[in-house]
């Protein structure tokens, strides 16, 4: 059985379809790379697994339980979430917003887990604990951002284009220290990008969204081949084409 | 004279009684209708002779064993008039002719006695409050001209005027132009048109006459400026203006509640001449003696009580042989005990408010962020109430709250909604979007949210919009005088009406320095809420 299903979800906003069908299956600890343009409700589909869009027809089923039958905050503490911007409190030390999940979930020495996430997602705890955000770089406080979704040990992490505001080269190391605590944890990952290459390089499948529909899903290394139509527009658009 | 007569007799009826009761206070206790020590709140309206009547009538009470509370400076004859109906107030000296023309908007049929029999029957009928007798002088309206232009120019009446009026310049007092027994009735009944006319107050009037800025004035015939500055008075050879008869306006409450008082009240009547006011007058507008001195001289000149001692009359108590800055320290430290009332009043009309503001505020502030299609509207609503000027607002809070601390109060709170409202939600709006998307994808709820994130961001923000209200109602409050309500307000208006530059100054400068006081303060206190770790934190 599938971690994550998600099945014909449907999603409106106003006058536009957001969502329009999407059925998605991931398997434990498989990373799924959502790919596709602005406005073609990757987005919308990755926020309706943790319940911060409610859809309007179809259902998410996490871990065997439809999301919608459980308790939002519990279901949001239960799961890592990574933003493009970071999105960390800007008045709390780097240690204080990286513990915060095993502090909500009431979990025993809450800022030992934060140093612990800390150091795994490659920064040095001695170092960067009692540093306020704006005293870090945009890398080191991705790394931050990543430390504090995974410091209370979730099996599924969501990420919203986590890489998207960081440099070439940060963006690199970002992604190295990514797929390796991902693989060494286990986490189950699904990943929001518009960047083709990007989702090659980190993710194990790709789905492909145009207009609310998943329009191609493939593992990541048959994509190149089987690739037609928008899917191949797109590797073409990202410099990965055949 | 058949006028005088006539008003010398109503005097004596009314009188007639009064004159045999010795302990007035104690039988009122024992009517059982009021606790006597209930003080009799006495009121007047801001210019000179009505301070000194009040002050007078306040005293005659004081020494017949009454608490009297005095409410000086009420702003004018509509306020005055509404308090003392609504029972907010129990007296207030006033003028037959200003109750016909400008209450009644009657004009005048008859002398002296048919008007004061007009406006008794009318004003009990109507609002259940009574003339008593009136006090034996007659304050009417003068038009005045320096002596030497009104001989230049041979103008002894207004008819005469109105010949020459189209090359003169008129400076009339705010009240005046707008009273049906004022400038337009004049100029209707004269045909008197000005080359111009400005609205000046009452305190820079004769000043402005005197140093030829304008040529005619309104002036009340009983001013002790009228014989400093030897003014010219015209003659009314019209009749246009009514006999303005002084006499004590009493509550319905008052007049059935307490006959005592009123007989002290009335035993005024008939015994304070032309002369002797404006002896009054002139001390305290020529010598500058304060009107406690001046009304109890008053008192004591018609027999009403002992003389004064001699220190009440020696030069040393005159305002006017100080120069201003100089006086000022002296001043205020003779007046301490007044002025640190007054200043304590100012902090608690100032403080009351803004408490009221921010428990409203706030929470109203938090509200409009979780439904934002009210917010707009809301914050435009507030933000009209600050459009109103400070006066105006006070004077709208009349009608539902009275006169005193309370409409004074509820308009400075309406005042600090706005900065304090737009700046929470603004604040809580602007709080780290990101940070605040991020926590509640990761599990915070809102309340979390709010309390951890987004209300201690927004601290120095919310802040700076208590700081803006504190400003604002520590200005503003100095208006709330002109309704009875204290402060430092109360030294700033009797000062503007006696022309008193150290009095005026004495209530201006604490309020502008508790201004910048806590403006300094509140900007310490922006700072030390802000978060560590943004920005605001590190200055």
């Amino acid at each position: 059985m599938a971690l994550i299903a998600v099945e014909g979800a449907v999603k409106r906003y106003g006058s536009t379809l957001a969502l329009d069908g999407v059925t998605l299956e991931v398997e434990a600890g498989a990373c799924v790379a959502l790919v596709g343009e602005s406005g073609s409700g990757k987005t919308t589909l990755l926020r309706s697994i943790n319940r911060l869009t409610e859809l309007d027809r179809g259902r998410v089923v996490v871990r065997g339980e439809p999301v919608d039958s459980m308790d939002a905050v519990e279901l949001r503490r239960s799961i890592g979430y990574v933003q493009q911007d970071g999105g960390l409190i800007p008045h709390w030390t780097c240690l204080d917003n990286a513990s915060l999940v095993p502090a909500l979930l009431g979990l025993g020495d809450p800022e030992e887990h934060g140093r612990d996430a800390i150091r795994a997602a490659g920064l040095d705890p001695a170092v960067f604990a009692e540093r306020y955000p704006r005293e870090l770089s945009g890398g080191q406080r991705q790394r931050v951002a990543i430390a504090r979704a995974m410091a209370a040990g979730p099996d599924i992490l969501l990420m919203d284009e986590p890489f998207g505001a960081l440099d070439a080269i940060t963006r690199n190391q970002a992604r190295t220290t990514f797929t390796a605590l991902r693989e060494s944890l286990g986490v189950t990952a699904i990943l929001v990008t518009h960047d083709m290459a990007e989702a090659l390089e980190v993710a194990t499948r790709i789905a492909v969204m145009r207009a609310g529909r998943i329009v191609l899903e493939a593992p990541a290394g048959q994509l190149l081949g089987e690739a037609t139509g928008y899917a191949a527009e797109l590797l073409d658009k990202s410099g990965v084409g055949p | 004279m058949t006028v005088a007569r006539i008003r010398g007799a109503i005097a004596a009826a009314w009188a007639a009684g009064a004159l045999a009761a010795p302990s007035l206070a104690a039988q009122d206790d024992a009517a059982g209708a009021v606790d006597s020590r209930t003080p009799i709140v006495v009121a007047s309206k801001p210019f000179a002779e009505s301070y000194l009547l009040a002050e007078a009538f306040a005293q005659l009470l004081e020494a017949s064993g009454y608490a009297v509370d005095r409410r000086p400076g009420l702003g004018m004859t509509e306020l005055a008039l509404g308090a003392l109906i609504r029972g907010d107030i129990d007296v207030y000296p006033e003028y037959t002719g200003t109750g016909l023309a400008a209450v009644l908007g009657e004009s005048a049929a008859g002398g002296s006695a048919a008007v004061f029999r007009r406006v008794s029957e009318e004003f009990e009928a109507r609002w259940g409050v009574r003339w008593l007798p009136p006090l034996g002088f007659e304050n009417t309206y003068a038009i005045a001209m320096r002596r030497d232009v009104a001989d230049s120019l041979d103008v002894r009446t207004l008819s005469g005027l109105a010949a020459v009026a189209q090359d003169l310049a008129g400076g009339f007092s705010p009240d005046f132009i707008g009273r049906a027994d004022g400038l337009d009735g004049l100029a209707a009944a004269y045909g008197i048109r000005f080359r111009e006319s400005r609205s000046l107050l009452q305190a820079v009037k004769y000043q402005a006459l005197a140093e030829d800025a304008v040529d005619v004035i309104d002036a009340y015939s009983t001013d002790g400026a009228i014989s400093r500055y030897d003014l010219a008075l015209l003659a009314d050879d019209r009749n246009f203006f009514p006999p303005y008869d002084a006499a004590p306006l009493v509550s319905r409450k008052l007049y059935a509640d307490r006959p005592g008082a009123v007989l002290v009240l009335t035993r005024l009547a008939g015994r304070i001449d032309e002369e002797a006011v404006q002896r009054a007058n002139e001390r305290i507008e020529v010598d500058a003696a304060p009107i406690p001195v001046a009304a109890r001289e008053l008192l004591a000149d018609v027999g009403m009580i002992d003389a004064p001692g001699d220190e009440a009359r020696s030069p040393s108590a005159s305002r006017r042989t100080r120069s201003t800055v100089a006086a000022l320290p002296g001043y205020m430290w003779t007046n301490r005990a007044d002025l640190g009332r007054q200043f304590g009043r100012h902090l608690l009309l100032v403080l009351a408010s803004l408490g009221a503001a921010i428990l409203v505020a706030l929470p109203a502030g938090v509200v409009l962020e979780r439904r934002r299609s009210l917010a707009e509207g809301t914050i435009r609503l507030s933000g009209l109430l600050q459009t109103i000027p400070g006066i105006a607002l006070l004077a709208f809070m009349i009608p539902l709250f009275g006169i005193g601390v309370a409409p004074a109060v509820v308009a400075l709170f309406l005042y600090s909604l706005l900065p304090i409202l737009r700046n929470t939600y603004t604040g809580i709006i602007e709080a780290a979007p990101d940070a605040v998307a991020a926590g509640r994808a990761l599990g915070m709820t809102e309340v979390q949210l709010l309390g951890r994130v987004r209300l201690p961001l927004a601290a120095p923000v919310i802040m700076a919009g208590v700081r803006t209200a504190a400003v604002i109602n520590v200005g503003t409050a100095t208006l709330a005088a002109f309704i009875g309500a204290g402060g430092l307000g109360d030294p700033i208006v009797a000062g503007l009406t006696l022309s008193d530059p150290v009095m005026i100054l004495s209530g201006a400068v604490p309020s502008a320095v508790l201004a910048l006081f806590v403006d300094w303060g509140l900007a310490r206190a922006e700072v030390a809420v802000a978060p560590k770790g943004v920005a605001e934190g590190r200055r």
